[in-house]
This record gives C-alpha cells, sequence and structure tokens, in this order.
C-alpha cells in the first residue's frame, strides 16, 4: 500500500540522486588523498607530536 | 609555513615567535566531571540491570525502569561520553591549533551550563518529564539550554580556529567540525515541538514521520555524539601515548570524508518492516553496509599506528585501554551493518540482541577510549606520576572482562528470545503463545549481565579512586602550560606578508594572493579555511537528510488515511500522557510487523495511516513486554479490571511478569488542569478537534472516566476509581487498535456484499 504511494508520488529520484552525488564526492575524496604530495602527509601527520615543549608553569 | 614566507615580498628573515598559555584547568574539570557522571550514569545502569532480572528492584514511582531507563542513556551518553569528549577537544584543540580556547568566560558557561543541564535531567525523568523519543527525552525548556550551551561550544570552539596559528587543521579537528555542525542540525530538528506546559510538549511530527525523524536523530547521535568525536580523540591521543604519526593520514582523509557523508543515511535500518516504506528502509540498510568500509579502515589506521609499540602493551594500561577500545569500535561497527540487513534485522530488532551491539559500543569504544584519554592525560594535567599503575591494570581487567560477560549474556538472550517469538509447533501454532514464557526464559542471562554490569562499574570505581588519589598526591602547583610558537600572522600569511598595493586592487593581485594563500594547491586552500571546510561539512550531512526526510513530508498529504481512524478522546490523550510519564515504551512496542508470527500474536501489523494523530509516535524499540498496538481488539483485549488488577499488581494476573506495580495510579486523581491547553496544541499541530471540543474537553473526561469506573464497579473491581489516574490510562489502552480494526471489519462488510450482489 505505501509502496504504491511512494511509486505513485515519484520519489525515487531523491535515493538515485543521492547516491549520485555520494559516488562523486567520494570519488574526489579518493582523488584528493591521493593526489597528497609525500611532504605534506608527514607534515601534517607529525602536527600531534610536535608540539613545542612548555617553558614555564604559569601558577594560577 | 617556510613557503609561505618566501611568497610575500615582506617575508621576515627569521619567524617572529609568540607565547601561548593553554586554559588546562577547564579541562580538569571536563576530566573530573567524566569520571563522576561515568559512574553515575553506569551505576543507574547496574540499577535498571537489576530490575529486570528481579522486579522488586522497582522500589520507588521515580525509581521504575521505565523512568530510569531514560536517565541511564541520558546519562552516560550526554554527561559520561559528554564530557569526555569536550575533555579531549578541549585539550587536543588548543594544541593542534596552537592558540588558548576562544573565550575563558564561553569555556566556563560551556562547563556550567553542560552540567546544569545533566543535573536537570538528573531531576526531570524520574519524575516523569518525557518527551518520549529516545535519547533526546528531555522536556522543552532543558532542549532549549542544551542549544544555548552547544552555540556556546560553537562559538568557542570556531572562534579559537580562526585565531590559530597553525595554517593545517589536522584530521582530529575535522571530526570535531563534523560533531559540532551535525548535533546542532540533529538536536534542533528532533526537538521541535508544541510546548502544552512547562514541562509538556508535543512533537511536531507525527506517526511515521515522527519515527524517521526521531531515528535519523537516533541514529547519528550514535555517529555524531559517539563515534565522529571518539575518533577525532583516536587521531590525536593514541598517537600521543605510542609517540608514533597515525599509520596512513591519507587514509585518515578518506576515512573522515566516506564516515561523515555515509553515516547521514543510514537510520532507517532502525525501522525495518515497520509502516516506514519500503524505499528508505532500503536506502538505511544499503548505507549501513557501505559504512562498514570506512569504519573498518577508521579501526586498522587506529591500530596500526600502534604498531611498533606493542611491547609497551604488557605494562601500559593506556595503550592496552586504547588498543581494546579500537578493537570494539571495529567489533560493534561490523555488527551494526549486520544487524541492519533486514532479514538479520527481522530477528534481532525489539530483542537484546541491540542492547548487546550497543552496550559492545558504549562500554568497549567509548569507555575504554575515555579512560585511556583520562589515564594519559592525568600526569600531564596534574603534574604527577598516576596513583597506583596495577590499579590502572586492574581497571583494564575488570572492564574487559565486564564488557564480554555482559554482551555474551545480552547475545544469548537476543537470540534465544527472538527464536521464540518465530517458533511455530508443528500444528502451526506459536509454539510459545504466551509472551510471558519467553521472558521468564531469560532471566538467568539477565542476572548474567548484573554481573558483568557490575564487573565494568567496579572498574569504572577504581579508575575513580585513582583520579583522586593521584590528585591528592600530587605536591605540583597546579599551572596551565605555556609554549612559544610562531607568531600568527606569520603563518597564516596574513595581510603583513603579502600586502597589496596602492591605487587600486588588480585582479592579477587578487589571483596571487589566493594563489599565494593556497600555496598553489586548491585543497590546502579548503582546509586551511576552516569556515569553508565547516560549510562542506554542512552540505555533506544535509544531502544525506535532506534525501531522507524530505519525501517523507512531501507524501504527508498522500498517506492513505483511514477514515475510521481519529484523534483520542481528552480521557484518552491524557492517558496517553501517562503512559508517556511511566515511560511504559521503553518495553512495550506498539508497532506489529508484518510477519506471520506477529499477526499470528499480536493481530494485523501496523499501517501508516493509523499514526497520523500520534505526536509523537509511540513504537518503541524494545520488547521487554509484549506488543500493545492491538490491547484493545480481538483475543487481546481484555476487562477493565483486568487492568486494574494488572496495575495494582502484575502478578495477580499474571504469575511469571517482571512489569513493576503501578499501586499510585489507583490512588492518584487526574490532573486536568491542562487538558485544555493539550487540545488546543493538538489543534495546532494539525489534529482535527473543535473548539466546542476543547471547551467541553474536561467534563467529557470527567464523564468517560465515571463511565469506565462504573464498568469496573459493576465487574466486580474495586470502587471509587472514576478521575483516578489508572482509568484514563485503561482508557487509553482500550483504544489502541480499535480504530483499524473498525475500518477492516467495514471492508469485510463491504466485501461481503459485492460478493452477494450480482
Amino acid at each position: 500500500m505505501m509502496r504504491d504511494v511512494m511509486q505513485n508520488a515519484g520519489l525515487e529520484i531523491f535515493a538515485e540522486v543521492g547516491l549520485l552525488i555520494f559516488f562523486g564526492v567520494f570519488l574526489a575524496l579518493m582523488v584528493r588523498a591521493l593526489m597528497m604530495r609525500r611532504g605534506e602527509v608527514e607534515e601534517v601527520s607529525q602536527l600531534p607530536l610536535q608540539e613545542p615543549e612548555p617553558q614555564h608553569g604559569e601558577v594560577r | 609555513m617556510e613557503a609561505a614566507l618566501s611568497t610575500g615580498p615582506a617575508a621576515h628573515a627569521s619567524p617572529r615567535m609568540e607565547q601561548v598559555t593553554y586554559d588546562d584547568r577547564i579541562v580538569r574539570w571536563f576530566v573530573y566531571a567524566t569520571m563522576v557522571w561515568g559512574a553515575v550514569g553506569m551505576l543507574v545502569g547496574l540499577i535498571i540491570a537489576l530490575q529486570i532480572a528481579w522486579w522488586p528492584a522497582n522500589v520507588h514511582e521515580v525509581l521504575t525502569f521505565g523512568r530510569l531507563r531514560p536517565l541511564h542513556t541520558n546519562a552516560v551518553i550526554f554527561a559520561f561520553a559528554g564530557n569526555a569528549i569536550f575533555a579531549a577537544i578541549y585539550y587536543s584543540s588548543q594544541r593542534l591549533l596552537k592558540t588558548r580556547m576562544f573565550s575563558d568566560i564561553l569555556s566556563q558557561a560551556h562547563f556550567w551550563g553542560w552540567q546544569g543541564i545533566i543535573v536537570s535531567a538528573a531531576i526531570t525523568l524520574p519524575l516523569g518529564y518525557s518527551q518520549s523519543k529516545e535519547y533526546a527525552e528531555l522536556e522543552w525548556p532543558i532542549d532549549i539550554a542544551i542549544a544555548v550551551v552547544w552555540v556556546v561550544f560553537a562559538i568557542n570552539f570556531f572562534g579559537a580556529i580562526a585565531r590559530r596559528r597553525e595554517k593545517h587543521l589536522y584530521v582530529a579537528i575535522w571530526f570535531y567540525i563534523a560533531t559540532i555542525i551535525t548535533v546542532a542540525v540533529l538536536h534542533i530538528f528532533n526537538s521541535l515541538v508544541i510546548p502544552a506546559g512547562v514541562l509538556k510538549s508535543y512533537s511536531v511530527y507525527a506517526g511515521v514521520q515522527d519515527a524517521l525523524v526521531q531515528w535519523w536523530y537516533g541514529h547519528n547521535a550514535v555517529a555524531f555524539f559517539l563515534t565522529t568525536p571518539f575518533l577525532g580523540l583516536m587521531y590525536y591521543f593514541p598517537p600521543k601515548a605510542a609517540n608514533r604519526p597515525v599509520f596512513s593520514y591519507k587514509l585518515s582523509i578518506i576515512h573522515f570524508g566516506s564516515l561523515v557523508f555515509i553515516y547521514i543515511w543510514a537510520g532507517p535500518h532502525h525501522l525495518h518492516y515497520t509502516a516506514l516504506p519500503e524505499w528508505a528502509s532500503t536506502l538505511g540498510m544499503v548505507f549501513s553496509v557501505m559504512l562498514w568500509m570506512p569504519s573498518w579502515g577508521g579501526m586498522l589506521n587506529g591500530l596500526l599506528t600502534l604498531r611498533g609499540a606493542w611491547g609497551k602493551l604488557r605494562d601500559d594500561a593506556v595503550l592496552k585501554f586504547f588498543v581494546v577500545g579500537i578493537t570494539f569500535y571495529g567489533m560493534s561497527t561490523f555488527e551494526g551493518p549486520m544487524l541492519s540487513v533486514k532479514s538479520v534485522n527481522a530477528l534481532s530488532h525489539y530483542t537484546d540482541w541491540t542492547i548487546a551491539h550497543v552496550h559492545s559500543g558504549a562500554l568497549g569504544w567509548n569507555g575504554f577510549m575515555t579512560f585511556g584519554m583520562v589515564y594519559w592525560l592525568v600526569p600531564k594535567l596534574w603534574k604527577t606520576e598516576m596513583w597506583s599503575k596495577k590499579l590502572a591494570n586492574a581497571h583494564f581487567w575488570l572492564g574487559t572482562i565486564g564488557i564480554i560477560v555482559y554482551v555474551m549474556a545480552m547475545y544469548s538472550a537476543g537470540v534465544a528470545q527472538g527464536l521464540m517469538w518465530r517458533a511455530f509447533d508443528e500444528t502451526g501454532r506459536l509454539a510459545y503463545p504466551d509472551f510471558v514464557e519467553t521472558v521468564a526464559e531469560l532471566i538467568p542471562m539477565y542476572w548474567v549481565r548484573v554481573v558483568g554490569g557490575t564487573l565494568y562499574l567496579a572498574g569504572t570505581l577504581l579508575g575513580v579512586l585513582n583520579l583522586v588519589m593521584s590528585v591528592v598526591k600530587s605536591k605540583a602547583k597546579l599551572s596551565d602550560e605555556t609554549v612559544s610558537v610562531t607568531a600568527r600572522e606569520v603563518v597564516m600569511g596574513g595581510a603583513e606578508a603579502i600586502p597589496l598595493p596602492r591605487g587600486g586592487v588588480k585582479y592579477d593581485d587578487v589571483l596571487n594572493k589566493v594563489h599565494a594563500q593556497s600555496h598553489g594547491n586548491i585543497h590546502r586552500m579548503l582546509e586551511g579555511w576552516g569556515g569553508v571546510f565547516t560549510v562542506l561539512v554542512l552540505v555533506g550531512i544535509l544531502v544525506g537528510s535532506i534525501a531522507e526526510i524530505v519525501p517523507m513530508i512531501l507524501v504527508k498529504s498522500n498517506i492513505p488515511t483511514i477514515a475510521s481512524v481519529q484523534p483520542y478522546t481528552p480521557l484518552e490523550l491524557e492517558g496517553r500522557d501517562l503512559y508517556i510519564r511511566e515511560g511504559c515504551n521503553n518495553c512495550h512496542s506498539q508497532m506489529i510487523r508484518p510477519m506471520r508470527h506477529e499477526v499470528e500474536r499480536y493481530g494485523e501489523y501496523g499501517k501508516p495511516g493509523e499514526y497520523v494523530y500520534e505526536h509523537p509516535f509511540l513504537w518503541g524499540s524494545k520488547r521487554t513486554g509484549p506488543d500493545l498496538a492491538r490491547e484493545g481488539v480481538g483475543k487481546l483485549r481484555k476487562s477493565h479490571t483486568w487492568h486494574v488488577r494488572h496495575f495494582e499488581n502484575p502478578r495477580a494476573v499474571n504469575e511469571k511478569s517482571i512489569m513493576p506495580a503501578y499501586g499510585w495510579l489507583l490512588e492518584r486523581d487526574l490532573d486536568m488542569s491542562h487538558t485544555q491547553q493539550k487540545l488546543r496544541a493538538m489543534i495546532t499541530l494539525g489534529v482535527p478537534y473543535t473548539e466546542a471540543q476543547v471547551e467541553s474537553a474536561v467534563s467529557d473526561a470527567e464523564k468517560q472516566s465515571a463511565s469506565i469506573a462504573a464498568e469496573i464497579e459493576a465487574e466486580g473491581g474495586p470502587a471509587g476509581l472514576a478521575n483516578k489516574e489508572v482509568v484514563a490510562m485503561i482508557a487509553y489502552l482500550q483504544r489502541l487498535g480499535v480504530d483499524l480494526d473498525r475500518e477492516m471489519k467495514l471492508g469485510a462488510e463491504a466485501s461481503a456484499q459485492s460478493e452477494v450482489a450480482p
């Protein structure tokens, strides 16, 4: 019953367009990740480990 | 950074440095809150586990399972995990962005505002003030407070991003951005209500729509409150603890993008085989299965980050918690997609299998990642050694064994009950026609769960003790960390680095500036610009949400109306509100799936048109007791007196029942001071009550109540129940399923007549 209603409403396009958008975004993401330069990857992944050493404690 | 200097004509010879003092005090506060609320939330969990195993543990009206269950879920999600993610975000963001948070006042407003919300939840939920929608039970004034505090948090966080001294936004920050944006969207749209009193409201959505919006919210609360912030935590703290960079940064980018985009679509898998349209259900299933891939990509990335640090695992409790936490992430993100497959869900839905699944995620992933982080943070924040490493290891083992005992018991209970519900004997009748038989079978498993939960809670209490003793023993004066970092305008390549020429801006100059900012690399520009990135995330989650929800709203007028479905009478509406107050929906579903064993047991399966006036929907998600959608019709209908006796003492009519007794319903007068206001709120929502009905609402309710009370007396039940709460509840329960039944009888008569007619 509900299925008939949905088919008549012609809204399957929402799911299809959504799927296409997803694959588009996913492909762009893959391309973007795979094309990152090695030096840049190194630099970014070191961010948490290269925090400057604390100098002095400020008493609060 | 060096490249930025060389591109600008006014580059400095040596980078200018600035002092940054991080706000560590706010992190310490959030750590305390995490551990205290964690212990409280888990204790409430243990109490409700005991109540299922042994009903006499329902000792008082405000301490029944129906009222404490929302308190448990809200406490562990928003108080325990919530404070944990705030601790993680405030500690790691300041360091990754090389700036103090935007405003200390906002930080404190965030902290105290959030604790105030938790306290108000702990007061209102046991008192029965509830919207009934899972993990969104808090009433509308508290919902507004949550929105305000969340905005305070967002300003503080994005303000810090705007003032940062690091061009790159590390992947953990992306996960935090996704969390803040998406939780805001989810919370606002799921909490849209029309108030009908200071602490009473009705959802603006009804029935099928309300269910869809609720599970879009519920599922994504798991995604964006219990997954993305913890993934941010995973990409920051385990690399710090193991002193190794993340295994693959490229994988983390793919993990982020695909996870954020796919997760938002998966919600409808909570509504398989309900009155939800099949396309939405299938969409939810397909995206859930797809979700397995990015989830496991992330899990492997986390585990492989710890490669080479395995030697430390023997005695380092921090790494132990992280390894097991990430492993549980892998297990529950395999199980989730599996449970979303319709044929598996047909067995698992409404059973304890779901409970096992969420606890492997909550106890294993959220709990252990939190404990690993806290044990790593204590020496840093309190400048002291952990009080006892042995105790930390004991915590780890108690927790691990506790989880395993808990989930094994609930897997057994869930599968056993699912199989019993669907079992037919050789004559084609239900093998277990009496629902309570399938519950009684599970009691031993419920006791095993109590043991597992006790072990886990004991571990948490050891953690609290260890934290308190470490703080007490710490001799160091607590201070905020100050570091020296490259100045902001140098790092960010601001106006100072690339001045625009006087006498008008030329097209080429603008291009050069953009080029310099992006280092000739467009994605870096996007990620360097927090605002642009945030908008992209917002678009990503909105695409999924709109594609799911808009069709539902568009088809509102197309939901087949059932002529006999009428709004509730004022007394029934009050009864329904009592049903919500007592949290009946935590144990009883009102949604019969189109399966032979369900129709055989309960009656006709649920139709979308039945629920058009259901603000909010009360389909439920777990059957600790039987479904009630057809309670008022056919073989399930009982006498009014049966209900009175059942509420007074369920064991009087059903020996093996584990339901709490609701004696106060027989003693308390029904409060009808808001009845008219409630009807008016319903009119606002499009429920076709007339003004005359509103005017006579109270007298109509009194009339109906007197008539039911008279019937009870005539049946030999107790006298003098008119205007008592129990009568309103009975009026509601006896109405369930009546409208559809009438329609079907009319349909049957019509077809019989057309067969007779030539």
